[in-house]
């Protein structure tokens, strides 16, 4: 049976999706404590006020407020359950698409309402 | 082939990028005030930034990993936080000084005041960016960043005492204006060890795809690009020293440091100063600019390259093109390049241990760079002169700003 040292070695690596796209960082681990079982690692989650609660519980509000008002308003941080994750190593490769999760809510949400608008967006050169 | 030409690429890049109006009036100011007597901390700030830049390109050969992504890997988020908030407050001052170093410019060759520059900078820098290649912004800057070499040809036809020159190298206290001799020993520091070259050297080194056979062309780019770029900052100084100092004249404007270049070359100084300067700094402000998309980007797992186009990369490009206009403010509001500059490497001196102490725990972690850890050298060189900048910016800096 592997041993992992979970927050040496999973939480805040890099998140790749199984196209090696980035797809945030593990910003937090889920573990589920079942009545009188043993505690079992669920999932990995990233984004939204994930990382910002680990600072403090009170930054979780005015980050809530930024994104609503400024965001993809899917405030629902990305979970990937831990059967996902195929390899750990200097990154974290997950059995996923990242077009079908949510990691990818603020990259298309800053691409159409502020790059899409500024004329060269399209190609370099 | 190709790895001799990025050899020679790399030096070029090296020189044009070391000096910007950071190094060029810290240096000046020293000369003019102290003569050679503060060229050690000039060496000592070349010495550490060789050992930085060699570790950037030596991390991210072995790991394909930039400094900004270790840092988060192994610190975690709040560190992180800590140092994108420090580093960005600082270098955005720094930004803010190089937009005005090629406003100044401007403004010296046309006579139009550089709050009317500020805009139009913010504006070419920003397409460069965006319709750029990494490449394009590397190559093209430094080339023509070559001109700065003006400051050696100076130096070298002024005939100075170089016995006098060679006895600046050994730290010494001086005889009268100790806190004004320190704060500025800080701000040449400063000035010297830009934690935004080494987020800008890795991250190129990841997007051109090095790997451990770049290891001694690195080792060579950063020792010989790093020497020479501090050596042109030593003519800066040698250069005040022997035309400012005699007349008394203390450098408080960009125009004295250009004025001070027609006295060794008559017929082409001031132009090549102001030619130099206005492309030296822009080199600068495209590699901060990117320097914090890439603190940004790397430290929170988004997809990033400036190699991408903007749509490809969208929050990688959102972020500096939000920075750029914030940079144009102060500038804006007259506040004086030069005030802004040396406040700003001041404050990279008193960061500077936040953005490298946790660089230097990832070079000697065998977990990111395999055989290829730090040798007893480079830690305990990069460790004394980080801490001594650190404790020099930590007293300087508000006896400096608030003193009598």
């Amino acid at each position: 049976m592997a041993k992992i040292d979970l927050v040496r070695d999973v939480l805040d690596k890099q998140m790749l999706d199984r196209n090696d796209c980035e797809m945030g960082r593990v910003d937090g681990l889920v573990i589920e404590v079942p009545e009188g079982g043993q505690p079992r690692l669920v999932r990995l989650e990233s984004g939204a006020t994930v990382p910002f609660a680990r600072i403090g519980k009170w930054l979780v509000g005015p980050v809530r407020k930024i994104e609503r008002m400024f965001g993809p308003k899917r405030l629902t941080p990305v979970r990937i359950p831990w059967s996902k994750v195929v390899k750990l190593g200097r990154d974290v490769h997950l059995d996923v698409d990242a077009e079908e999760t949510t990691a990818l809510a603020w990259e298309k949400w800053v691409e159409k309402a502020i790059i899409d608008r500024i004329p060269g967006a399209r190609g370099k050169g | 082939m190709k790895k001799y030409l990025q050899v020679a690429l790399g030096i070029i890049t090296s020189i044009g990028g070391f000096l910007e109006i950071g190094s060029v009036t810290t240096s000046a100011q020293a000369g003019a005030k102290f003569g050679f007597q503060l060229l050690w901390p000039i060496a000592l700030g070349t010495l550490c930034l060789i050992f930085l830049v060699e570790m950037s390109g030596r991390l991210a050969a072995v790991s394909k990993h930039t400094i900004v992504a270790a840092m988060r890997d192994r610190f975690g988020f709040r560190f992180y936080a800590i140092v994108l908030v420090l580093m960005v407050l600082v270098t955005y001052l720094v930004l803010a000084a190089e937009i005005g170093g090629i406003a100044l410019s401007l403004q010296m060759s046309t006579g139009l005041g550089f709050p009317w520059w500020a805009i139009p900078v913010v504006l070419i820098v920003w397409l460069l960016l965006w319709k750029g290649t990494f490449e394009v912004i590397e190559n093209g800057s430094s080339l023509l960043g070559l001109m700065t070499v003006a400051f050696a040809v100076a130096a070298w036809r002024l005939h100075p005492n170089w016995s006098a020159v060679a006895s600046g190298l050994i730290p010494t206290r001086p005889d009268s204006h100790a806190a004004s001799y320190w704060f500025i020993a800080v701000s040449i520091l400063g000035a010297s060890i830009s934690p935004y070259l080494m987020y800008f050297y890795s991250s190129g080194a990841v997007e051109d795809e090095w790997d451990a056979s770049y290891l001694g062309i690195n080792r060579f780019i950063a020792a010989f690009g790093m020497l020479f770029g501090g050596l042109l900052a030593g003519a800066v100084l040698v250069v005040a020293a022997m035309v400012l100092k005699p007349r008394g004249i203390e450098v408080d404007t960009f125009q004295q440091v250009a004025l001070m270049q027609s006295v060794p070359l008559p017929n082409w100084g001031f132009e090549l100063f102001v030619g130099g300067m206005a492309v030296a700094c822009l080199g600068a402000a495209l590699e901060i600019s990117l320097a914090i998309s890439y603190l940004f980007s790397q430290g929170l797992g988004w997809n990033w390259s400036e190699n991408g186009a903007p749509d490809k990369e969208a929050r990688f490009s959102v972020v500096y093109t939000i920075l750029l206009p914030l940079a144009s403010i102060p500038l804006l509001l007259g506040i004086d390049p030069v005030k802004i500059t040396i406040l700003s490497m001041a404050l990279t001196a008193a960061v500077l241990p936040a953005a490298i102490a946790p660089f230097l725990v990832v070079m000697n972690d065998k977990e990111f760079v395999g055989e290829h850890t730090n040798g007893i050298i480079s830690n305990t060189v990069v460790v004394i002169i980080m801490l001594m900048s650190f404790v020099l910016a930590v007293v300087s800096i508000p006896l400096q700003y608030f003193g009598s």
